[in-house]
């Protein structure tokens, strides 16, 4: 019995790297729950809207909040109120669309065909994560490729894809652009060809990432840390490409920013007070004064933009003129750092919500399967439902364990300086992007946003935790954590 | 056969139980004529929607039961004496030429009162009118009301327009610009009247009012308009508030105030501070009427959550000396039966014009509304501005003329001179009411009536309530021995990994240096 176990262990190893064990992992985990019936995906919030007309799309019965909607009308003629809408997801769609007309219908879009673009990128990305986390294939990496999957294939990120939120994309583009630059420092396994294609892989994960929408656009700051890992190792014109590539990512996220819809920014902007700075301060109406603001705008604490049933509609011209108006992002930045108690609190808030990561306010089933309004599933989550269970709910903790990374890496950095070995110094950029997104994330979050639909801002920084605890635990695994690998192992 | 009696009374009892489920009141049902009001379309673009909703909130200002309803959704035998004492044809796109030949039967053979609105006169309409009508075109007309002496020169009219000679007892009159020719405004004859257009502001307004009030009601008395401000909301600019309202006492004119409550964050400072400026208000002179809330989405809870807000909002408002007397709502909110249970809830009603921010939603739509005890239909007081020829406006109905409260120094400004243009008009007291109008909020009951405010069957104290500091009061920690655990065990768990991972580093560290020495050849290197 024994020797058969060991010598069904010697066939998947030689037949099946980590990576591909990984990938057969999730596309068995993440197949079941996306795409056999009932297909899950998270309900809209009332954000579809905007990227289904723009791209074509519409409802085609009555809405049903609460509930996952499976199919969608795909217009026939020219459709003359797509609204603007900028935003690297529409690649994805569309091709999802194309692919829809190709093989199944020209008048109905059956949403799993988005999920399938998603989902094939998806694998792609964690094939290349688990080859940048492990080496060789002893039994060690094969459990490290499971933890992977555990972490990142997880449900509820994977909800995403039966979708229209931007947050699919950014799951795939974060976990592409780390597992390039992980795998380009191990460049000397690598053909010349193979590095050249990492390079461009990063370049165009971060470039769609920051694209996603106006509030991700900071995290090109993150990326540019990231990629600063790469210079010890670059010739002058490389580092002229890199410097021209990683401006084009600035300016990516700075139209990103220019192009949101304006109609979105008010509505972000209105809850970034009404639920940010009104919401935690004790006397609201004073700071809202000493802020060249009437007063009274405080009794509008606690609501949200759309409300039903407000005394005076945020939409009413006065209101936005003496309201919305009257505060900027700098208004925002100097009251919180004036006010660094409520600051604390509102990223208290933040932190707090930052790893409950399956998003509990929509339903994820379709009426059609049986399942009540709002029915959470539970496939494959365990891996989320322990990190919110357990994850310190703290934004202290959140700084402690960035700082914590950063000198763990540093070390190895320096050695990797004087013993030559880009390696560690490449990791320490990456642990350092990775770092600054959890604090980036957050604060852009909470004065965006205020406390408005936290599991879906956060998102970037759910990751990056994720992220950087596998990292943290590749390299404990594997005795990487000051030295690089030797070179070949890794083949 | 058989069948078909069961449906019947089912559809009976059904209908029996909806009627049931409204609330009537006795006084104001007997007396209110009915009225059927039919439109061919809205036409949107020339702004029929704003018409019809000035329509309605007229009718209910004469107290006139409305329903109403399009052209093409009429149904024969819907129209007939025993439902309906009066019928209005209301034509708001006269080249789409929309009939229905059932609603032509039954209305030549209705013998009730007939009114028709707009061109595409029928013959036997024109025939009751007892003249032959005049297309006229390309005319621009002086309208004239000799029983006034006010007048407005018309915009000029590009359209076709169907007109009548003038003659006796027409109301109004329209002279022809650099021309001899007089023709009628509105002419009653008989059970069949005419408007060759309507609209709900202006000279034409006021002139159709009284052509409805003379034609459904057989009375016409003057009396004079409320002056209201609208836009007052809990977020309203209070100093300018209490200088508007405090400038309204100097100048002697009593007013109404249409105001937004909310019942939320009630513990902030600014939530007293806004009650005790609608106090000071009451103090100058104001009435208030609670104002309702905006709903964007009608739904089945709408009602119930209307009632909470209400009965919350006036028990505030109440203890803070705050006596609402009224309910003052959009004029939609006619046509939907959770909302109009809303207007319900007070005597008194004043119906403003339609909000155009947001789409109108009604959750449970209804096509007739039954007014309550009074009425008043908002018109806003600039648009008056126009007329000429008289300093002092009268209406035939209930009329609040509007002015939205300033919100800078500069419309302050705007607004006394607003005030300062119409020095000699007058203006109708509500707190010289001699009727008793009652406002029912859950337990509470607010009714006035000469001159002295009530609250449940007491007499209550107009006056200031005592002006709340600023005060940082202490969140109350509401700590429980699970939540204390939680929030002691986070912190707990964020040291003790901390503490461990340092551990673990030094750990590493050292354990690499005993690692590496093992390989460092002891001694001096050759």
């Amino acid at each position: 019995m024994k020797r058969k176990v060991t010598q069904f262990g010697r066939m998947v190893q030689q037949w099946c790297s980590p990576a591909a064990f990984a990938v057969l992992l999730a596309g068995v985990a993440g197949g079941i729950l996306l795409f056999v019936p009932p297909v899950a995906g998270y309900a809209d919030n009332g954000g579809f809207a905007r990227v289904l007309a723009h791209h074509g799309l519409y409802r085609t019965g009555a809405a049903t909040p609460g509930y996952l909607t499976p199919t969608y009308g795909i217009m026939q003629y020219f459709n003359d109120n797509a609204p603007a809408f900028f935003s690297s997801q529409s690649l994805f769609v569309r091709l999802a669309i194309g692919l829809n007309r190709l093989l199944f219908s020209w008048t109905v879009f059956d949403v799993r065909f988005l999920a399938a673009v998603y989902f094939l990128c998806f694998l792609g990305a964690l094939y290349l994560a688990v080859q940048a986390l492990t080496s060789g294939r002893a039994l060690r990496q094969y459990v490290l490729a499971a933890v992977c999957t555990a972490v990142f294939a997880d449900s509820s990120g994977l909800l995403y894809f039966n979708s229209f939120y931007g947050q699919a994309v950014l799951l795939i583009t974060g976990m592409a652009a780390v597992a390039a630059l992980l795998l380009l420092g191990r460049s000397r396994d690598h053909a010349a060809w193979q590095r050249a294609g990492l390079v461009l892989l990063f370049l165009f994960s971060a470039g769609l990432l920051v694209s996603v929408n106006a509030e991700n656009s900071g995290l090109a700051l993150s990326y540019i840390v990231m990629a600063l890992g790469l210079l010890p190792r670059l010739t002058r014109a490389g580092k002229i490409v890199l410097g021209g590539a990683l401006t084009t990512l600035v300016a990516a996220g700075a139209v990103a920013i220019a192009l949101a819809s304006p109609e979105l920014a008010r509505v972000d902007h209105y809850q970034s007070m009404s639920r940010g700075v009104l919401l935690q301060d004790k006397n609201p109406g004073k700071a809202l004064k000493s802020g060249g603001i009437n007063p009274q705008f405080a009794l509008m604490r606690g609501t949200t933009y759309y409300q039903s049933g407000l005394p005076a509609s945020p939409r009413e011209s006065d209101m936005q003129r003496f309201f919305i108006q009257r505060f900027d992002d700098m208004w925002l930045l100097r009251y919180y750092v004036s006010h660094p108690v409520v600051f604390g609190r509102m990223l208290d808030l933040a932190a707090k919500d930052a790893q409950l990561t399956q998003v509990k306010s929509v339903g994820d089933y379709p009426a059609a399967s049986g399942r009540g309004k709002n029915a959470q599933t539970h496939w494959f989550t365990g891996f989320s439902t322990v990190m919110g269970t357990f994850f310190p709910a703290k934004f202290a903790f959140y700084i402690l364990l960035a700082a914590f990374f950063l000198l763990l890496y540093a070390i190895g950095a320096y050695q990797g300086l004087r013993q030559d070995q880009d390696w560690l110094v490449m990791k320490f950029a990456v642990v350092a992007g990775l770092s600054l997104t959890l604090i980036i994330g957050m604060v852009t979050a909470v004065v965006e946003n205020g406390d408005t639909n936290l599991a879906q801002h956060l998102f970037m920084v759910a990751q990056s935790t994720d992220w950087l605890l596998l990292i943290l635990l590749s390299d404990v695994a594997n005795g990487t954590l000051f030295k690089a690998r030797p070179a070949g192992v890794a083949k | 056969m058989k069948g078909s009696a069961g449906v019947l009374l089912l559809a009976a009892m059904l209908f029996g139980l909806w009627g049931s489920g409204r609330p009537v009141h006795a006084s104001e049902i007997s007396a209110a004529p009915r009225v059927l009001l039919v439109y061919d379309s809205e036409n949107r673009q020339a702004g029929g929607p704003e018409q019809i909703d000035a329509l309605t909130r007229t009718l209910a200002s004469l107290n006139i039961s409305v329903t109403r309803q399009t052209l093409l959704s009429y149904r024969a035998g819907t129209l007939t004496t025993r439902r309906f004492q009066g019928v209005i044809t209301m034509v708001n796109w006269p080249q789409s030429r929309v009939t229905n030949a059932a609603y032509t039967r039954d209305r030549q053979a209705f013998t009730g009162r007939q009114l028709h609105i707009g061109q595409n006169l029928a013959g036997d309409e024109q025939r009751a009118l007892g003249s032959t009508a005049q297309m006229v075109t390309h005319k621009q007309f002086q309208l004239q009301d000799p029983a006034t002496g006010a007048q407005q020169v018309l915009p000029f009219m590009a359209d076709h327009w169907l007109l009548l000679p003038a003659a006796a007892g027409n109301i109004g009159r329209l002279d022809e610009q650099g021309g001899p020719r007089q023709y009628a405004f509105g002419l009653i004859r008989g059970r069949q009247a005419y408007l060759p257009m309507y609209s709900g502001s202006g000279l034409t307004g006021l002139l159709s009012t009284r052509l409805l009030a003379q034609f459904f009601t057989g009375q016409a008395a003057a009396q004079p308009p409320v002056l209201t401000l609208t836009g007052v909301t809990p977020v309203s600019d209070l100093p300018l508030l209490r200088q508007t309202t405090g400038y309204l006492r100097d100048q002697g004119i009593p007013f109404a105030i249409s105001a937004t409550m909310t019942a939320e964050n009630s513990q902030l400072p600014e939530h007293a501070a806004y009650l005790r400026t609608l106090a000071q208000a009451q103090l100058d002179g104001g009435t208030i009427f609670w104002q309702v809330p905006v709903i964007y989405a009608a739904d089945r809870q709408t009602g119930s959550m209307l009632q909470r807000q209400f009965t919350a909002q006036i028990s505030q408002a109440v203890r803070a000396m705050v006596y609402p007397v009224g309910v003052s709502a959009p004029g939609y909110w006619q046509f939907d039966t959770a909302f109009s249970t809303a207007l319900h809830r007070a005597d008194q009603n004043l119906l403003l014009p339609n909000p155009t921010t947001y789409t109108l939603g009604r959750g449970a739509p209804t096509a007739t509304y039954a007014p309550g005890r009074r009425t008043f239909t908002a018109i806003p007081w600039r648009g008056e501005n126009t007329l000429t020829g008289t300093g002092d406006l009268t209406f035939t109905s209930p009329t609040a003329l509007t002015l939205s409260v300033p919100a800078t120094a500069k419309r302050l400004q705007s607004f006394r001179r607003q005030v300062q243009r119409w020095p000699d008009q007058t203006w109708r007291s509500l707190t010289d009411d001699t009727t008793a109008m009652t406002l029912r909020a859950g337990r509470h009951r607010v009714t006035f009536s000469a001159r002295q405010y009530q609250v449940d069957g007491q007499p209550a104290t107009v006056g200031l309530p005592a002006a709340v500091k600023a005060a940082p009061q202490k969140a109350a920690t509401v700590a429980t021995g699970v939540n204390r655990f939680t929030r002691w065990q986070g912190l707990a768990l964020l040291i003790f990994i901390l503490v461990t991972l340092f551990i673990l580093t030094g750990f590493l560290i050292y354990g690499r240096r005993i690692y590496r020495n093992q390989f460092r050849r002891k001694g001096r290197k050759p």
